[in-house]
């Protein structure tokens, strides 16, 4: 089963430079995520990068999650075009865009089980009972620009009701225990949509006067 | 990634925290908290957060559900030494006063 796994990774990266603007590409599976940084980290703080498309399409499981979070951080810490104080908020926005696409959509973790098993524990378990469902993927694409920023994830789920949650003008009570990742995403985010049922986000977050 | 180190004392323990709290890690973090407190009698938990740079929903969902537990214990449960970034997500979502931070 483990090499029936589908995690990729792809970068492109628009430089400038004394010959004109140019695009390089870079593409390889997730789990070479490492060594797949290491060879791109010298253009990642290279001035003439003047922005960075991070695409990336990986299943529901546990280890490919680590990985494109992992890869995403690194990418975002490196780069020169994101000012300091939007790192934190580009993480979250990452953060609750990947939670939301593959617990509830791909997933459809239940509450219940959100708040009484680990990710491990209910990794295991449908393993056994539904393993079609750590296969459900979800596409992400992040891009990054000198003035902001923007990420647009698709999941394989049946979508949901998000215009109530967009609607939340006040966060969830303080003794509640889940449901604030949408309303923190709207929070944080200065454009946010979803399309097609919910199952696909779009976040845009700017950090320079365009 | 989330580490942490633990001081227990009577009613009393403090866990010091290190890394990252979010969906990732909230649960392995939920179970060891469940485990301390069916071990030791505890009234009073504090979450030293010096370490924590960051914090998601899910993290926030747990600490909740700390101070829930707690209080259902007729007990208390702290937060002390929030950096920025917590500070920040926690009056985002309106956490700043119930975790009196």
């Amino acid at each position: 089963m483990e090499n029936m796994e589908t995690a990729t990774v792809a970068l492109q990266l628009e430089m400038t430079g004394k010959h004109g603007p140019r695009t390089l590409d870079f593409s390889d599976n997730l789990e070479n995520y490492a060594h797949f940084f290491n060879r791109v980290v010298d253009y990642l703080h290279d001035t003439a990068l003047q922005s960075l498309i991070l695409a990336s399409t990986f299943e529901s499981r546990r280890s490919h999650i680590e990985w494109i979070m992992s890869f995403s951080e690194h990418v975002l810490y490196k780069i020169p075009m994101v000012p300091p104080e939007y790192l934190s908020p580009m993480l979250l926005i990452i953060h609750e865009a990947v939670s939301n696409a593959v617990y509830h959509g791909n997933l459809c973790v239940p509450d219940s089980v959100r708040t009484s098993k680990t990710f491990h524990e209910y990794e295991q378990e449908v393993a056994t009972a539904h393993p079609e469902l750590l296969s459900r993927q979800s596409t992400m694409r992040l891009f990054l620009f000198h003035d902001h920023g923007e990420l647009s994830i698709s999941d394989s789920g049946k979508g949901f009701d998000y215009q109530s949650e967009l609607d939340r003008d006040q966060p969830p009570s303080p003794e509640s225990e889940m449901g604030r990742g949408i309303y923190i995403l709207k929070q944080t985010a200065d454009e946010i949509c979803f399309q097609d049922n919910g199952k696909t986000l779009h976040v845009r977050k700017n950090w320079r006067q365009t | 990634m989330i580490e942490w180190t633990e001081n227990i004392s009577g009613e009393q323990a403090t866990l010091s925290l290190d890394g990252k709290i979010t969906f990732e890690n909230a649960g392995e973090l939920r179970n060891r908290v469940k485990a301390i407190l069916s071990e030791f009698p505890l009234k009073h938990l504090t979450f030293d957060l010096t370490g924590v740079r960051f914090v998601d929903s899910s993290g926030l969902g747990l600490l909740v559900s700390i101070k829930n537990t707690m209080v259902k214990r007729n007990g208390s449960f702290k937060i002390n030494n929030v950096t920025e970034t917590v500070r920040n997500i926690m009056n985002q979502t309106g956490l700043d006063k119930y975790f009196e931070i």
